[in-house]
C-alpha cells in the first residue's frame, strides 16, 4: 500500500497543479460530499465566514457553522484577518482552475451566490465593493466592467485618492484574466486600471506599456478608448513626448464627441489646448482653449475654466501682449484661490514671473519662482518643481549667472531624472551644455 | 499555545532571539514560495513573545489594508493615549488642530488617518506619511513594553504600504531598541543601508529530512501507514521536496493512531 501511495505522489510530482490535485483528493479522502461540496464552493470568494458559506452553499447558518468548523481545521485553510477564513493560495487557484474548465455554470453560479452576499454587506468598505466587482467580472462582465470603472474612479478621485484601492481593484480583475476566465473588454480595462496605478505611483514607462497592451479597437469601447488615449497622452507629456501627446488627445476628443461626453470633450479641448501652447503654436492653442473656456463655464467646471484663462495668458504673453496675458492669469488666480487649489495659484505666480522676466523687472521675476518653488514644494509636485527650476535656470542664464544657472538646471535635472522625464532630462543637459561653453569662453 | 512544526531551526532560532538581550538583530525576514511554513513560523513567534509583550499580527493579503488600517490597528491594541503625538498630528493634519482628542474623535481615526494620509501627488503622500510615521515612533520611543509587529504576505500589499514599510517605518523600528519587526511574504523588503544591519533574513525552502517530520506525524496523533516508517516519509519529503504544507496535506490522509486504553 505505502510503495503503492508513493508510485501516485511519484507520478503526479511532474506538475504543480497534478501534485496538488493529488494532494488535496488525499487530504478530503476521508471527507463525505458535503464537505468536499463545501470546499468546493469555499474557492469562489477570497474569504468566507458563516454567513458567506451559507449563501454559497444555498443552506441554513446552523448548517452553515458545522460545516465552517470543520472547513476550518483543513490543511489548507487559514484564516483572513477579522473577514473569516480563506482556502490557501495554492489550493484556491486549483479549485478554481478546475471548476472553470469542467463546469462553468456551477462556477458562474456559486459566483453568483457570493455576489449576492457581497451586496448585503457594508458596500462603503472598499474591500467588500471590490470583492462584489471580482465576483460580477464573470457572473456578468459587461455590469461589473461598468462598475469597475465607476468604482475606480469614485476611489480615484478627489477627495479620496485611494489609490491603494484603486490597485486592489486591478489586481483582482488580474486574477481573472491570468487564469483566462475575463478577457475583452474585461481584460482591457484591466490593463487600463493597472496603467492607471503606474500612473500614480510615477512609473511612468510601465503605465506607458500596459496601455499599448489595450488593442486600437479598444474592443469596440469608445469609453476605454477616449479614456485610455487621455491617459496616454498624460503619461506622453509628463514624458515630454509632445507630438505623441497631441495625437492622442485628437483621437480622445473624437471618441468622447462620438459618445457625447461633454466633460471629455472639454479636458480634452484643454489638453490639446496645452500641448500646442507647449509647442509655441499660439494660434493652434487658443483655437482650442476658446471653445474649452466655454464648454468648461457651461458645464460649471471652475479648475477647468481657471486652466484655459491660464492658457489663454499664454498665448497672449508669447505674442508680447503682456498687459492682457496678466488680465487672464489674474482671472485665473482669483479662481484658484477661491477654491484653494495651491498648485494652480502657484502655476499663475510662476507665470507673473514670466511677465516680470519679459519686462526685465528681474526682482520681481525672482521673487515670483521663488514664492511658486515654495508652494511645488510643500505640495510635493515633483514635475512643477522641476519645471520652476528650470525657469529659474533659464532666468540666471539670461543674465549671464552662468553658476547659478547651471546649479538650478542639475537640481532640475536630477527630478527629471527620477520621475522618467528622458526628454526633459535631456533638455536640461543641452542647457547645462550650453552654459558650460559660455562659461568656458 | 503550542506550535506543532517541522525544524526549521535556523529560523525558529532568529525568532527566538528576538527575545532574548541584547538583541541587535531586530527585523526578521522570511521568504517563500506559498505553503512553504512562513505563516506557521510567524505564529510560532507570537507564542514565544514572553509576557507583558504587545504582539500585533497583520495579514496584509486583505486587499484593502492600507497604512491607515495598520496604524489604527496599532493604536488600538497599545492603547491611543500611548499615542498622543500621532493623534495630535492626524489632527493637524485633518485642518482641526485644536480639536478635543477624546474616544468619540478616536472612535473615527481610522477614516481621519486615510483621508490625511489621501494626497494627489505621491510626493505629497509620501511627504504625509514620513510625518505621520516620525509621529508613530516618537511615541513609540516613550513606551517602554516591547512592542511585536507581524506581517504576513507582504507581497500581496498595496505599493504604498510595500514603500512604507520598507522605507520610513523600518528605518524608524530598528531605532527603538524595545520594537521587533517580522516580515513574511513570497517577496520580502529588501534590506537596505537604514536597517539592513538590524535585520536577518531567511528563505524557507522546505524540511527535507523525515526525522524532523515524525515527531510532527506523532504529535497530530497519526500512524504512519508502511512497514518502513521512516523510509516512508524520507520518499514523500523527496517526492514533495519538503514542502511543508503538501507535507501536511498528505499527512491528514494518514490513520488515526489508536487510544491506548
Amino acid at each position: 500500500v505505502s510503495d503503492d501511495l508513493l508510485k501516485r505522489l511519484q507520478a503526479a510530482a511532474t506538475s504543480d497543479h497534478e501534485l496538488d490535485r493529488l494532494l488535496l483528493d488525499f487530504s478530503l479522502q476521508a471527507a463525505g460530499p458535503e464537505l468536499r461540496n463545501a470546499v468546493r464552493a469555499a474557492a469562489i470568494p477570497h474569504w468566507f465566514d458563516v454567513q458567506g458559506l451559507a449563501k454559497l452553499l444555498d443552506t441554513s447558518p446552523d448548517q452553515a457553522q458545522d460545516l465552517y468548523t470543520t472547513v476550518a481545521t483543513l490543511p489548507f485553510v487559514e484564516t483572513h484577518g477579522s473577514l473569516g477564513l480563506n482556502l490557501h493560495e495554492r489550493t484556491r487557484a486549483l479549485v478554481l482552475h478546475d471548476l472553470w474548465r469542467d463546469n462553468r455554470d456551477i462556477y458562474r453560479e456559486l459566483s453568483l451566490r457570493t455576489s449576492r452576499d457581497c451586496a448585503t454587506r457594508n458596500l462603503r468598505e472598499a474591500a467588500w465593493k471590490i470583492e462584489l466587482i471580482y465576483h460580477l467580472l464573470v457572473v456578468a462582465p459587461d455590469l461589473g466592467v461598468d462598475m469597475m470603472h465607476d468604482t475606480g474612479w469614485q476611489l480615484r478621485n478627489p477627495p479620496n485618492f485611494q489609490y491603494g484601492h484603486v490597485e486592489a481593484l486591478a489586481r483582482s480583475a488580474r486574477e481573472h484574466v491570468a487564469a483566462d476566465r475575463l478577457e475583452g473588454r474585461g481584460a482591457a480595462w484591466t490593463c487600463f486600471w493597472e496603467a492607471m496605478v503606474h500612473f500614480d505611483y510615477s512609473r511612468y514607462l510601465p503605465a506607458k506599456d500596459k496601455l499599448q497592451h489595450i488593442s486600437p479597437d479598444a474592443e469596440g469601447d469608445g469609453r476605454l478608448a477616449a479614456e485610455r488615449s487621455v491617459l496616454l497622452a498624460d503619461v506622453n507629456l509628463v514624458l515630454a513626448e509632445r507630438e505623441s501627446a497631441r495625437q492622442e488627445y485628437e483621437k480622445a476628443l473624437a471618441h468622447y464627441r462620438s459618445i457625447g461626453d461633454r466633460l471629455g470633450e472639454m479636458n480634452c479641448l484643454l489638453g490639446l489646448g496645452s500641448t500646442y501652447g507647449r509647442r509655441d503654436e499660439r494660434q493652434m492653442a487658443q483655437q482650442y482653449f476658446e471653445p474649452a473656456l466655454a464648454l468648461s463655464a457651461e458645464i460649471g467646471d471652475n479648475h477647468a475654466q481657471a486652466h484655459c484663462l491660464t492658457g489663454l495668458g499664454d498665448v497672449r504673453r508669447l505674442a508680447g501682449d503682456l498687459v492682457a496675458a496678466e488680465q487672464q492669469y489674474n482671472k485665473a488666480l482669483a479662481i484658484y484661490r477661491a477654491d484653494g487649489l495651491r498648485l494652480g495659484e502657484a502655476s499663475c505666480i510662476q507665470r507673473f514671473g514670466y511677465v516680470h522676466e519679459a519686462r526685465h523687472e528681474w526682482e520681481g521675476a525672482r521673487s515670483a519662482f521663488a514664492t511658486a518653488l515654495d508652494i511645488y514644494r510643500a505640495m510635493g509636485s515633483r514635475v512643477a518643481e522641476a519645471n520652476c527650476l528650470f525657469s529659474f535656470g533659464v532666468f540666471h542664464q539670461n543674465r549671464g549667472e552662468s553658476d547659478t544657472a547651471l546649479a538650478y538646471f542639475e537640481q532640475s535635472k536630477l527630478i527629471y531624472h527620477e520621475i522618467a522625464a528622458i526628454r526633459r532630462e535631456a533638455k536640461c543637459d543641452e542647457q547645462i551644455s550650453q552654459v558650460a561653453a559660455r562659461k568656458s569662453r | 499555545m503550542t506550535i506543532v512544526m517541522a525544524d526549521y531551526h535556523e529560523p525558529r532560532m532568529s525568532l527566538d532571539k528576538l527575545f532574548q538581550a541584547p538583541c541587535d538583530k531586530r527585523v526578521v525576514l522570511l521568504s517563500g514560495e506559498g505553503g512553504t511554513g512562513k505563516s506557521t513560523l510567524l505564529t510560532y513567534c507570537q507564542s514565544k513573545a514572553p509576557s507583558p509583550a504587545i504582539t500585533i499580527p497583520i495579514q496584509l493579503r486583505s486587499s484593502c489594508v492600507g497604512v491607515g488600517e495598520i496604524l489604527d490597528r496599532i493604536g488600538d491594541t497599545i492603547g491611543w493615549e500611548h499615542l498622543p503625538r500621532l493623534a495630535r498630528r492626524v489632527a493637524v493634519l485633518d485642518g482641526t488642530p485644536n480639536v478635543r482628542i477624546d474616544r468619540n474623535w478616536l472612535f473615527g481615526i481610522n477614516n481621519r488617518i486615510t483621508v490625511v494620509l489621501s494626497a494627489e501627488t505621491k510626493s505629497e503622500r509620501d511627504e504625509r506619511l514620513r510625518v505621520v510615521t516620525s509621529e508613530l515612533f516618537a511615541d513609540i520611543y516613550q513606551h517602554a513594553t516591547l512592542l511585536v509587529l507581524l506581517f504576513d504576505t507582504f507581497e500581496q500589499a498595496p505599493s504604498e504600504v510595500q514603500e512604507w514599510l520598507s522605507g520610513p517605518f523600518l528605518a524608524r523600528a530598528v531605532r527603538a531598541d524595545h520594537v521587533r519587526i517580522v516580515i513574511a511574504g513570497r517577496q520580502i523588503p529588501p534590506p537596505n543601508i537604514e536597517w539592513g544591519k538590524y535585520s536577518t533574513q531567511h528563505t524557507l525552502d522546505g524540511v527535507r529530512e523525515a526525522d524532523h517530520w515524525l515527531p510532527v506525524i506523532e504529535a497530530l496523533g497519526y500512524r504512519i501507514p508502511a512497514p518502513e516508517p521512516r523510509g516512508f516519509v524520507d520518499g514523500i519529503c523527496y517526492i514533495l521536496q519538503g514542502h511543508p504544507q503538501r507535507i501536511m496535506q498528505y499527512i491528514v490522509s494518514f490513520p488515526r493512531q489508536a487510544i491506548s486504553t
